[in-house]
């Protein structure tokens, strides 16, 4: 800015004199690593708290029925710092084509993350927790299933490497840096689904055999997503 | 925070981040939705890379701005548009003031 401001000063420029690169000789990064800093941050933090409530609950400072809330609160705190941060850091764009249209996807997601988030927190706030299991599970399983049907809808052409729409999407092909950074993001969401889905279901079948074998199965099953994220073209053209 | 108070301050701005939502733009194509002069743009678009509501990257001798909008920022954004929210500035508001005392009987 103040370099623009001191040429403005100094040379008289007329309109079509005036080049935009300028803008970027005070920060020439595209995508900025505040945000990813300030969700794996968040997260982490959040992780922290739910361990000091499992902690808590094994020395008998609180029972388990505050131990159940105080996690399914946690839970929710989570959905609201990953979802926020969802749409600033681009984690769940494959390619250039249709940036669009994923960011599209992206701010659905965030969206939809933080009010379930937040109706989580405040179910687990002040309904009984039986209801409060139910409702937040429902929701959250709703969210996921919302999310993946949007994205999927959105995304449908962008997945393929379809032609760029207009020339100003190729400007945003991926870049050693954004890529590693996108890259942190994904595992990070990878992660976030994990807990959420597993938490999902543990609240809405409680402690029977049920909830035993589905969670085994979600664990089997995000291990095979973790790998194919580390074998995916896409993971692979961001290293 | 402030620096993303300020950037949303101003109609201009908010109208960069509304024509961005439709996805990526030249610096070119979107001076052109606007009647004020390219440097004044130029500064805009500097205030809204440095408050991280955009992403810029060079595209042959062109910049290329993209949206970076947290769901808080997307919210606040809305929130501006609806309030028609502007940074008042502050000698304006006095000489104002000034004015209106000295006209007053």
């Amino acid at each position: 800015m103040n370099t623009n401001m001191s040429t403005d000063m100094n040379t008289p420029m007329t309109n079509q004199q005036v080049d935009y690169r300028t803008d970027l000789q005070s920060s020439p990064q595209a995508l900025s690593c505040r945000p990813v800093k300030a969700a794996v941050i968040g997260f982490l933090v959040v992780t922290g708290a739910t361990v000091a409530i499992s902690t808590a609950r094994a020395m008998g400072f609180i029972d388990v029925f505050d131990e159940r809330r105080g996690l399914g609160i946690a839970i929710g705190a989570m959905a609201v710092v990953v979802g926020n941060f969802l749409p600033k850091t681009r984690g769940l764009r494959l390619s250039v084509a249709g940036s669009a249209e994923t960011a599209a996807a992206e701010r659905f997601a965030g969206w939809t993350l933080v009010l379930v988030g937040s109706a989580f927190i405040a179910s687990f706030l002040f309904a009984p927790l039986s209801l409060a299991r139910l409702i937040s599970a429902t929701l959250g399983i709703g969210a996921m299933l919302t999310i993946a049907a949007n994205w999927a809808w959105q995304t449908r052409g962008a997945l393929s490497h379809g032609p760029l729409k207009t020339k100003a999407e190729g400007a945003f092909a991926p870049t050693m840096e954004g890529g590693r950074k996108r890259s942190v993001m994904a595992h990070l969401l990878l992660a976030f689904t994990y807990v959420f889905a597993t938490a999902c279901a543990k609240f809405l079948l409680g402690n029977t055999g049920w909830a035993g074998e589905i969670t085994s199965y979600l664990t089997m099953a995000f291990a095979v997503a973790f790998v194919m994220l580390r074998c995916s073209p896409a993971f692979q053209a961001r290293n | 925070m402030s620096l993303v108070f300020k950037a949303l301050s101003d109609p201009t701005r908010r109208r960069v981040l509304e024509l961005l939502r439709q996805g990526p733009m030249n610096a070119g194509d979107l001076a052109d939705h606007f009647d004020v002069s390219k440097s004044n743009m130029s500064a805009h678009f500097a205030v809204l890379r440095e408050a991280g509501l955009v992403a810029s990257q060079k595209h042959g001798k062109s910049v290329v701005y993209e949206l970076q909008m947290s769901v808080l920022e997307d919210a606040l954004l809305s929130f501006a548009q609806a309030f028609g929210w502007e940074l008042r500035d502050s000698k304006k508001v006095k000489s104002q003031h000034s004015v209106r005392e000295a006209f007053t009987p």
